[in-house]
């Protein structure tokens, strides 16, 4: 499962490494990491978020295993893709490598690709796909369809975005 | 009464079909206190000239019948030499520069003649320009017919709607793509065949262009954000896309959802964006309405969202636009 956290680190240099070890050290795949020093707290700490792929064991030891190290875990739950965006790309889809289309955005790890219909036509001209996305939020849906333009842009393909209403 | 003197200028189907409305609608014009007089028809190969009101039924059989026109004038020769109150423009859109419409245009201007357009190419290239001289001269210019073609739209918010703050528009302001993509759509084939069907049936022009690319789109978008919202923009503005590459399967696949493939054009005054492109409109909201109708949604600071729909283009309907700006303007001025 997809684990969210945001941890209070001293704004000092070393202290993302010091608490990246932990995590790691428990076999724990990192996803995502959002660093901004910027954002400071009251005491002058900064938080990290930090999204891991882990398994409920996993989870614990690495709790235990930053409590251990003094890191201070201000929130931690399961990620949910709670965004979603559905549209239709035109053009020559499968020639073009749709399996890398995917790939762009499974890899991002903050969104994931969860359902594609793909319609050829019998002549050969080009495909249409839908495509449904799904994503932890807003702002992370907006980096996905800046992947998509670009990716759309590279290799010659329309995209068909629900009007906003 | 009220009476006024008309130039039109530019005899195609708009031009005519304005002469036509004219002479069918003068005993209706007469009971509302209007006596509409058209002066001079001028087009690119001559002109018809009476100061005390030409008929007009008789030379539109002398056009059909394939005759000249009876003076060898041109527009700009018959601005300073005719008594006109109202200049009527509709030689065809130019983008690029604007010509001949905006010449003409801004000679009527300068010489205190007012002006009511169909013409989106002077408007596209030099809003501000032509705004300017209306202003300095005195004189007042009617653009109603350059979007939306029998759609009040542009009388709506600067009439009703002045107290708004427009903050965005957005619709379908071709009717020739929503012919093609509702037709696609229904009978599933391809947009070749529709856009070949189009040109046959005179929904679409033999260069298509324009409409199908979404550049006539993008142009009024231009006219709407300089107009209506207070804005300063050009036509490279607008990022544009348009319906060529639509596939019967995309609109298959687009079906599933509940939804319709639709050219929509957007201008949010936030972040200066203007975009033209093709777009999944549900079928139950309003923009997906169907055939050659155009639809704009208009998103206010205090009504929220005002909906207008109805026929976008035709000479008939655009000529609903010109007299509506010409009998503002005999109000007005004359």
């Amino acid at each position: 499962m997809k684990i969210k956290m945001n941890l209070e680190l001293k704004d000092e240099p070393g202290t993302l490494a010091r608490a990246i070890a932990p995590i790691s050290a428990c076999g724990i795949n990192i996803v995502y990491i959002v660093h901004d020093r910027e954002k400071k707290q009251a005491n002058g700490n900064i938080t990290v978020q930090i999204t891991v792929e882990a398994e409920e064991e996993q989870i614990k030891k690495m709790r235990h295993s930053l409590e251990e190290n003094k890191i201070r875990i201000l929130s931690i739950g399961e990620e949910r893709l709670i965004e979603e965006l559905t549209f239709i790309m035109i053009g020559h889809i499968v020639d073009t490598d749709i399996k890398d289309t995917i790939g762009r955005i499974d890899e991002t790890g903050y969104a994931e690709i969860v359902d594609l219909e793909l319609k050829m036509p019998q002549k050969k001209k080009e495909s249409s796909a839908r495509v449904t996305i799904k994503a932890v939020g807003k702002e992370e849906m907006k980096r996905c369809m800046k992947i998509i333009g670009r990716m759309a842009f590279k290799k010659g393909i329309t995209i068909v975005y629900p009007v906003e209403l | 009464m009220k009476t006024a003197k008309i130039s039109i200028v530019g005899f195609g189907s708009i031009g005519a079909g304005l002469a036509t409305e004219i002479a069918k609608k003068k005993d209706f014009l007469k009971i509302k206190g209007y006596d509409l007089k058209v002066v001079t028809i001028v087009d690119a190969d001559g002109a018809e000239i009476d100061e005390d009101g030409l008929n007009i039924k008789s030379i539109i059989e002398k056009r059909e019948r394939g005759e000249d026109f009876s003076y060898a004038k041109g527009a700009l020769d018959l601005i300073g030499e005719i008594d006109q109150d109202i200049l009527v423009e509709c030689t065809p859109s130019n983008i690029r520069n604007g010509n001949p419409g905006l010449n003409h245009i801004l000679t009527a201007l300068k010489n205190g003649v007012n002006v009511v357009t169909s013409n989106k190419g002077p408007l596209v290239v030099a809003y501000k320009r032509i705004m300017e001289t209306a202003k300095k001269n005195n004189v007042s210019i009617g653009y109603e017919a350059t979007v939306g073609g029998a759609i009040p739209l542009i009388n709506l918010v600067k009439g009703n709607l002045r107290a708004d703050d427009i903050v965005a528009i957005k619709g379908i302001l071709n009717g020739t793509s929503n012919y093609i993509l509702t037709k696609m759509h229904a009978e599933k084939r391809d947009y070749e065949e529709i856009l070949l069907e189009a040109k046959e049936l005179g929904i679409a022009e033999t260069d298509a262009s324009y409409d199908v690319e979404g550049i006539d789109t993008a142009s009024k978008l231009v006219i709407l954000a300089n107009s209506l919202m207070g804005m300063d923009v050009k036509y490279e503005d607008v990022e544009v896309e348009g319906i060529t590459r639509i596939t019967p399967e995309s609109l298959d696949l687009a079906d599933e959802l509940g939804c319709t493939i639709k050219l929509i054009g957007e201008v949010e005054r936030e972040g200066k964006r203007l975009k033209v492109s093709p777009k999944l409109v549900p079928y139950d909201r309003p923009l997906s309405v169907g055939g050659t109708l155009n639809i704009v949604l208009i998103k206010t600071d205090v009504a929220g969202e005002v909906t207008i729909s109805g026929k976008g283009a035709g000479p008939k309907e655009t000529s609903s636009a010109l007299l509506s700006d010409i009998l503002n303007i005999v109000d007005e001025r004359c």
